[in-house]
């Protein structure tokens, strides 16, 4: 299990993380969040022990974490972090050398993941000849090559399509049953919602919101309406209990302050004419990270 | 650790070794070395010769020029050429005889004003060393002709011509008038020696921002250290570049070797000093003594001087973000660097000097100062194995406060205030 307790880290006079803490227990996966500059990646470089926190605790399986340790952990850098003179090669020796991995495991599992991802035949190209998406997978594989415990991801599917985004959240996903600790950030809130259990918000290196992402949305009594039908924007605003309405491409999506004024405006919105579609959903992670941060800035 | 340490080390390494820069300068080196230590069979080669005869034809119509001129031309001591006398009585056949940039002709007349005159006929241009040489000669025998014409006996006549004999004597018994020429002739010849050092030390420097610059800007140092301390990291960047620098010292005397293997047999010390633009290299035995009695001092000075640059590169290096700031930050470095070339140059002018005694002991000057004014006698023994202790200090402290630095700034990005970060870094 890792475990962050009471951590905070200055630089200087500057608060870059205030009293962080969580939990994260084999075989979950955690979502750090939060805007840029609110503490993300300083938070990561104290559970690699890059950074020494000002006070608090970071232990994995209640130890410090140091050197020894770093064997056990993948980290996938937000920005690209691979030498771009080298082969893909020479790239993934180098970096899993450095994780204790033997020549010929290397070897193996590098032609595994090659394959896996469909860029077998980039093993002898160089680094700075790959695209942006193959680059990404690269790095990708140099961080988990080594099956590590405890597997930080920042940004994971930068760079990525569709097909490959799914590649990569098939290989977390396996990493996951085998029991590895996963900690992810990302921007793109979509995907943090297909597989976080448990998260946190960040927002000036505090923690604005936290626990388990089912938790956290029953938290918001708000709720959205997603509604297809022949009406306008000034008709909607018109019907009670209704915050905001906006248009997209084909539908409405109306804002309410609490459930309990559902049953009412479906009354309302069922007098209009070609109704197809009234779904009534909980806000979106996104929506709730918009809502957090700007009410903490 | 320590096996990521090695492991660290030997990518390092083996990067610059693979690196295509390094085959392609190395073969370059080596053409250069063997070109340069065969230079007197190249020019011959190609069609210069030093051994090709000069044809002096000369017409001395004051019948008192030509065999002066003989035995002077014979006993002139920076004689880099060969030559040929031949007397001729008529101009217009040794014009003929001019065919070539080798073939002289000298027409001595008679003058009233100047005693004689002489004008010098040859096909193109010739050599700068000949023509001094044919003008200082005949200016002594114009003067040797003058002197005669006042009718002086022969006795006073060449205590007039003959040079002045300077004695020395020393009040401070230990010193003596052949280790006083040697020591000038060290002075001259210590800069020459200390180039490679001077060009390693920069292909040091380089070499460590260079490297600790691309994994910075690569981001992939992130992933390193996250691996290693930066201790580890750092320690095995800086041996693993002194360790290429031994080795390509090593290969420079190879090189250098292979080319003295590749001279002709019949090696002519006095031929090749020739083409060193008339440097002597018939160094006497007492020179070559001091010179190797100076070469494990210096040495051990330079290994902790290079060892110390490389510290202070590594350190330089990651607080900046791309080359541009490590190429500023360096400059001071430089700086040092070539305040202590030259003032290696210029220490025999103030031979003795306080104030160039006091920078001797200066880390990063001492290194190229220091055995300098040891192989000339200003330095004894003591003065430079206190710059070596000196050194020892500097490296101590690069190494104690350095890391900070380093550990800091390696992953700090921001290119703004870098020597405030590096002083923060120090009070951290």
């Amino acid at each position: 299990m890792l475990k962050v307790n009471n951590v905070s880290k200055y630089y200087g006079s500057f608060l870059a993380v205030d009293n962080l803490s969580f939990e994260v227990k084999e075989g979950e996966i955690f979502g750090l969040l939060g805007e840029n500059g609110a503490g993300k990646t300083t938070t990561f470089r104290m559970i690699l022990n890059l950074l020494e926190p000002s006070s608090g605790s970071i232990t994995l399986n209640n130890k410090k974490i140091d050197y020894s340790a770093t064997d056990k952990i993948g980290y996938l850098t937000e920005e690209r972090s691979l030498l771009l003179k080298l082969t893909v090669k020479e790239l993934i020796h180098y970096y899993a050398s450095l994780k204790s991995m033997s020549p010929d495991k290397i070897d193996r599992e590098l032609d595994y993941y090659l394959d896996r991802f469909g860029i077998k035949e980039y093993k002898n190209k160089k680094i700075k000849e790959l695209s942006k998406g193959n680059a990404q997978k690269i790095q990708f594989i140099s961080s988990i090559i080594h099956k590590p415990k405890l597997l930080i991801l920042d940004e994971p599917f930068s760079g990525l399509d569709p097909i490959n985004t799914n590649l990569f959240i098939e290989v977390i996903k396996e990493l996951k049953e085998q029991g590895t600790i996963i900690i992810f950030s990302s921007h793109q809130m979509n995907n943090v919602e297909l597989f976080c259990e448990k998260l946190i918000i960040l927002s000036h290196g505090k923690t604005i919101v936290s626990g388990y992402l089912d938790e956290i949305k029953n938290r918001y009594k708000e709720r959205k309406i997603i509604l297809k039908a022949n009406t306008s924007i000034k008709e909607l605003s018109e019907i009670k209990n209704i915050n905001k309405v906006e248009k997209n491409a084909d539908h409405y999506e109306l804002y309410i302050d609490d459930e309990k004024y559902v049953q009412d405006i479906f009354k309302s919105i069922s007098s209009l004419k070609n109704v197809t579609k009234f779904e009534v959903v909980q806000l979106s992670l996104n929506e709730i990270f918009i809502k957090e941060v700007e009410k903490n800035a | 650790m320590r096996n990521k340490f090695w492991f660290l080390t030997k990518i390092s390494f083996f990067k610059k070794i693979k690196n295509k820069t390094f085959i392609i300068v190395n073969i370059l080196l080596f053409i250069i070395l063997v070109s340069l230590t065969n230079i007197d069979s190249i020019i011959n080669f190609f069609g210069g010769d030093f051994k090709k005869s000069n044809n002096i034809m000369l017409v001395d119509y004051t019948n008192s020029f030509y065999d002066r001129f003989d035995e002077k031309m014979s006993n002139n001591p920076v004689n880099t050429f060969n030559y040929k006398l031949t007397r001729y009585y008529d101009e217009e056949s040794a014009r003929k005889k001019i065919k070539s940039d080798n073939d002289l002709l000298l027409i001595v007349k008679d003058d009233i004003q100047n005693t004689i005159s002489v004008k010098l006929v040859t096909y193109g241009y010739i050599n700068t060393t000949l023509y001094g040489t044919l003008e200082s000669i005949s200016n002594d025998i114009k003067k040797e002709l003058s002197l005669k014409s006042l009718n002086l006996d022969k006795t006073k006549l060449n205590s007039v011509t003959s040079n002045i004999e300077l004695t020395r004597e020393f009040i401070n018994g230990k010193k003596n008038e052949k280790e006083e020429k040697n020591n000038l002739l060290l002075t001259l010849f210590f800069p020459i020696l200390i180039l490679p050092f001077f060009l390693l030390t920069v292909t040091v420097i380089q070499m460590i921002g260079a490297e600790i610059n691309e994994e910075k800007s690569t981001r992939s140092m992130e992933i390193i250290i996250s691996n290693v301390s930066a201790k580890t990291h750092f320690f095995s960047k800086v041996l693993a570049t002194n360790v290429f620098v031994f080795v390509q010292t090593i290969l420079l005397f190879v090189y250098s070797s292979i080319g003295l293997l590749l001279r002709p047999t019949n090696l002519d010390i006095n031929t090749l000093s020739s083409s060193l633009n008339g440097v002597d290299l018939n160094l006497d035995l007492s020179v070559l003594s001091k010179m190797i009695s100076a070469v494990p001092v210096a040495v051990v000075l330079m290994i902790i001087t290079i060892f110390a640059y490389s510290l202070l590169a590594g350190i330089l290096a990651s607080v900046t973000t791309n080359m541009e700031d490590f190429q500023q930050m360096q400059m001071p470095i430089v700086i040092i660097m070539l305040i202590s070339f030259y003032l290696s140059l210029a220490s025999a002018m103030f031979n003795g000097s306080l104030f160039i005694r006091i920078l001797s002991y200066i880390p990063f000057v001492s290194s190229i100062l220091s055995p300098c004014l040891y192989l000339t006698g200003v330095l004894g023994i003591k003065d430079v194995i206190i710059s070596i202790v000196l050194m020892i200090i500097v490296v101590f402290i690069l190494i104690r406060y350095g890391l900070r630095i380093y550990k800091n700034g390696i992953l700090n990005y921001s290119s703004n205030k870098l020597w405030k970060k590096i002083f923060k870094s120090i009070k951290e």
